[in-house]
C-alpha cells in the first residue's frame, strides 16, 4: 500500500493553531492498512489535538470524516456536506488524497496530517518494508521476486556491493537483509545462478517521476 | 599485458613489476596545500596515489580536483569515482575533463550511501537526494565506452577517444561469498583492468578467494592488488572486523595488537607481513596501500618491505 | 468517611476530587465485581467502572475521548499476561497503553493519565484501590487540563 506517518504532532498543532473549525480527513484504503489514516486513526488524532491545543489556550472544533478513498472524484464530493463553515480541512490520507480535497474544496486550505514516503507491504502486524519503487521498469522477473531498485539501498542492478555484513544484513540499516544476498540464493536454489553474471545495463529511469511529472492518457477508457 | 593508455600504474604492470598503489584522502576544506602537504610526504613511494572520493559520504575537496593537484606535483593519481552522487551526465561530464586536466587512471565504485557520515562521527548529509543512477560495473562499461568508441552511455558520440585504465573494487569476503567472484567476473568482463580489494588480514581466506578468481582465468585478465590497511591499535582492528563489512581480523592478529608493548610498531610489523604474504600469492600483481589519515607512516611501510625504491620503467 | 470494604458511597463528591475511570475485563474480576458499569466516591477520587469483554477490546480513541471529557485518569485491568483468555489480548492492552503514554507525552499531558495493571479474581475492593493508586499517580499533576476547558 501507499505508506505514510503522522506528521509531528507539534508541526499539526501548530498548522491548526489558529482555526476555529477544522474537518479532518481520513481514507479508509491505503493510509488505513498502515495504521496512519484510517477511521481508527482519524478518531485519535481528532481527540489528541483538541487536547494539545486546549492546553494552548485555543479552543478548536474538529470534525471527523473517513472517505473510501480520498483518491476517486465519488468519494471525494461526499465530503461536501462536511466543509460548511470549515475553516480549514486536515486530511490524513496520502499526498493524493490531500491535493484531490485541497482541489475539490477550493478556498478552503487543506493541510496534510502524515508524510507519504513509501510504497510497503505489512510484513506482519506492526511492520511495514519497502516493496516497490514505482521506477517504471521493472526487472523483478530477472531478480527472481526481490526488487533491487526499491530494496537496495544503492538500487544496484548488477548484484551486492562490499557493503553485505557478515550476518547478511545490509551496512546502511543493519535491520534488513542485502536483498543480493536474497536474489542469489534464491537463484542458486532454482539453479539460475549464471543469469546473474549477465550484464545488466544502465536502467532507463524515465518512465518513472524521473523523467518528469507522469501524466498518463488512455484513449480507450476516455468518455 | 598491453599497454593501451599509458598510465605508469599500467606501464609498471605490464612489465611485470609488483605494483604499489597508496591512497590518499582529500582534505575537508578547500586548501591545495594539504594536498601537496600529503603528496610531500608520498612523492616516490608508490605508482599511483588513488584520491578518494567523498569517501563516507563526507564533503571532501573533490577527487578530480585533488587528482589535478598530485598531477602537478608529479604524483600520478587514481581517480575514485562514486555513484552516490552524479548521475550519468555528470560522471561522464567528470571523466571528460578528468582526461582534459591528464588524470588517466580512475577506480569505480558504488560508493558509501549519505547515511554513512563517517561512521556517525560526523554529520555528513543523510538528507541529501539519493543518485545511484547506475552503478560500479555500468560505470565500468560506459567509461570503456568513452575509452574504446569514443561514445556516451546514450549514444551519442564525443569528439574522441578518452582512454583510461580503469580499475574496480573487490570484496572477496563477505555473503553472499560464492557470488564474490562472479561480481569480479562481471567487473572484468565489463572492461576492468585493475582491481583493488577491501583490506585483507586473513591471509588464508583470501588466499581461497584469489585461487577461485585464478580457476576462472580472472587474475590474467585484470592486476589485483589485495588492499593493506596498517593496524594502529587493537580497538581499530576490532572495529574494522564487527563494522565494516568484508574486513575479517583473525583473533590472534587482534590478539598481538593487544599485547603489544608498543602498537605502532606492532602495527607495521603485521602490515610488512600481510604485504610479503600477499606479493607470494599467485595472481596478484601488487599492493595497494592504505593508511587512514595518517598517509606519514607509508613511506617506511613501503621501504621496509623492499618495495623502494620504484623500478623504472620506461 | 469510611471507605472501602462496603460497596455504599459513603463521600460525597468534592472539586478536589480526582475522577478516576477503571476499565475492567470481565474475566479477571471476581463475581462479586461483575456487573455492568458502577461508581462509587472514596476518599477524594471519584471512580466510575466499565466492564469489558476483553481488555483488548479497549481502543485507544476510546480512552482518548474518555480523556478529552476532562476524566483525570484512566485505569485499565486486565488479567496477566497468561491468563488472558484470548491469549494476546491483554498484552495488546498493555501496547496500547504505552502507545497513548507516548501520545499524551507529545502533547505536553501527563503521561501517568492512563495505566494498566493486572491480576486475576480481582474484587471490588481491589478494583477500587487500583484506582485510588492511579489517582495517586496522577495528583501530583493536578486536574486534567481539559477540565479547564469546560
Amino acid at each position: 500500500m501507499i505508506f505514510a506517518e503522522w506528521k509531528p504532532l507539534e508541526e499539526l498543532i501548530d498548522k491548526l493553531k489558529n482555526h476555529k473549525k477544522v474537518l479532518l480527513a481520513g481514507c479508509a484504503t491505503c493510509v488505513a492498512e498502515c495504521a496512519a489514516g484510517g477511521e481508527k486513526e482519524v478518531e485519535t488524532l481528532a481527540p489528541l489535538l483538541r487536547m494539545a491545543l486546549q492546553k494552548r489556550g485555543r479552543s478548536i472544533e474538529i470534525t471527523t470524516a473517513t472517505l473510501e478513498k480520498q483518491c476517486e472524484w465519488e468519494f471525494v464530493d461526499e465530503l461536501a456536506e462536511k466543509t460548511g463553515e470549515v475553516d480549514a480541512i486536515m486530511s490524513i490520507a496520502c499526498g493524493i488524497g490531500v491535493q484531490a480535497l485541497a482541489e475539490r474544496f477550493d478556498p478552503i486550505p487543506v493541510y496534510p496530517g502524515v508524510n507519504t514516503s513509501a510504497l510497503t507491504i505489512r510484513e506482519e502486524a506492526g511492520l511495514w518494508a519497502a516493496r516497490c519503487a514505482a521506477c517504471g521498469d521493472c526487472v523483478l522477473g530477472e531478480t527472481f521476486g526481490y526488487c533491487p531498485v526499491a530494496r537496495c539501498a544503492k538500487s544496484l542492478l548488477n548484484g551486492p556491493c562490499g557493503g553485505t555484513r557478515k550476518d547478511g544484513k545490509c551496512e546502511v540499516n543493519e535491520e534488513m537483509d542485502c536483498i543480493w544476498k536474497l536474489i542469489v540464493e534464491r537463484a542458486d536454489e532454482r539453479g539460475q545462478l549464471e543469469s546473474l553474471s549477465k550484464f545488466k545495463k544502465t536502467k532507463d529511469w524515465s518512465n518513472s517521476g524521473h523523467g518528469g511529472p507522469k501524466r498518463v492518457i488512455r484513449e480507450d477508457l476516455r468518455q | 599485458m598491453k599497454v593501451l593508455v599509458g598510465t605508469k600504474l599500467e606501464r609498471m604492470l605490464a612489465a611485470g613489476h609488483f605494483a604499489v598503489t597508496a591512497e590518499v584522502g582529500p582534505p575537508r576544506g578547500p586548501d591545495p596545500e594539504e594536498v601537496k602537504k600529503k603528496a610531500g610526504i608520498l612523492r616516490g613511494v608508490a605508482d599511483a596515489y588513488n584520491v578518494t572520493d567523498n569517501q563516507t559520504a563526507v564533503v571532501r575537496m573533490s577527487s578530480i580536483a585533488a587528482s589535478k593537484i598530485l598531477l602537478q606535483e608529479g604524483l600520478e593519481p587514481v581517480m575514485q569515482m562514486v555513484c552516490r552522487d552524479r548521475n550519468r551526465i555528470a560522471m561522464q561530464s567528470d571523466l571528460l575533463g578528468a582526461w582534459a586536466l591528464g588524470i588517466r587512471n580512475v577506480l569505480c565504485l558504488s560508493g558509501d550511501h549519505q547515511s554513512a557520515g563517517a561512521g556517525g562521527k560526523l554529520k555528513g548529509h543523510p538528507g541529501a537526494k539519493n543518485v545511484y543512477d547506475i552503478d560500479s560495473i555500468q560505470l565500468i562499461s560506459v567509461v570503456k565506452g568513452l575509452r574504446d568508441q569514443a561514445i556516451q552511455e546514450g549514444g551519442d558520440s564525443i569528439s574522441r577517444a578518452a582512454p583510461f585504465f580503469m580499475g574496480a573494487a573487490w570484496t572477496p569476503l563477505g555473503p553472499p561469498e560464492k557470488f564474490r567472484t562472479i561480481r569480479l567476473a562481471k567487473k572484468i568482463n565489463a572492461g576492468a583492468d585493475f582491481i583493488q580489494t577491501q583490506a585483507v588480514y586473513d591471509i588464508k581466506r583470501f588466499a581461497e578467494a584469489v585461487r577461485r578468481a585464478e580457476d576462472m582465468g580472472l587474475t590474467d585478465r585484470a592486476a589485483i592488488l589485495p588492499g593493506i590497511i596498517i593496524p594502529r591499535s587493537a580497538g581499530m582492528l576490532r572495529y574494522m572486523n564487527t563494522n565494516v563489512p568484508g574486513v575479517e581480523v583473525p583473533d590472534d592478529i587482534i590478539q598481538r595488537m593487544k599485547d603489544a608493548a608498543d602498537p605502532k610498531a606492532e602495527g607495521i610489523e603485521i602490515a610488512l607481513e600481510l604485504i610479503d604474504a600477499v606479493k607470494n600469492l599467485s595472481g596478484i600483481k601488487g599492493v595497494h596501500l592504505q593508511s587512514i589519515e595518517a598517509e606519514e607512516l607509508l613511506p617506511d611501510v613501503i621501504r621496509a618491505a623492499g618495495l623502494l625504491p620504484r623500478p623504472r620503467i620506461y | 468517611m469510611a471507605e472501602g470494604n462496603n460497596m455504599t458511597n459513603e463521600a460525597r463528591q468534592t472539586d478536589q476530587d480526582l475522577e478516576v475511570v477503571v476499565l475492567y475485563c470481565q474475566h479477571g474480576v471476581s463475581d462479586q465485581a461483575k456487573g455492568s458499569d458502577w461508581s462509587r466516591q472514596t476518599s477524594g477520587v471519584s471512580v466510575r467502572a466499565a466492564m469489558m469483554p476483553c481488555s483488548s477490546k479497549i481502543e485507544v480513541p476510546y480512552i482518548l475521548r474518555i480523556l478529552e471529557s476532562g476524566v483525570d485518569a484512566v485505569e485499565i485491568v486486565a488479567c496477566p499476561e497468561k491468563s488472558c483468555k484470548f491469549f494476546v489480548g491483554s498484552l495488546r492492552a498493555e501496547r496500547r497503553v504505552e502507545y497513548i503514554r507516548g501520545l499524551l507525552e507529545k502533547i505536553g499531558y501527563t503521561p501517568e493519565r492512563v495505566g494498566i495493571s493486572r491480576g486475576l479474581s480481582q474484587s471490588p475492593t481491589k478494583l477500587l484501590d487500583l484506582a485510588r493508586a492511579r489517582a495517586d499517580a496522577v495528583r501530583p499533576f493536578g486536574k486534567n487540563p481539559m477540565k479547564k476547558g469546560e
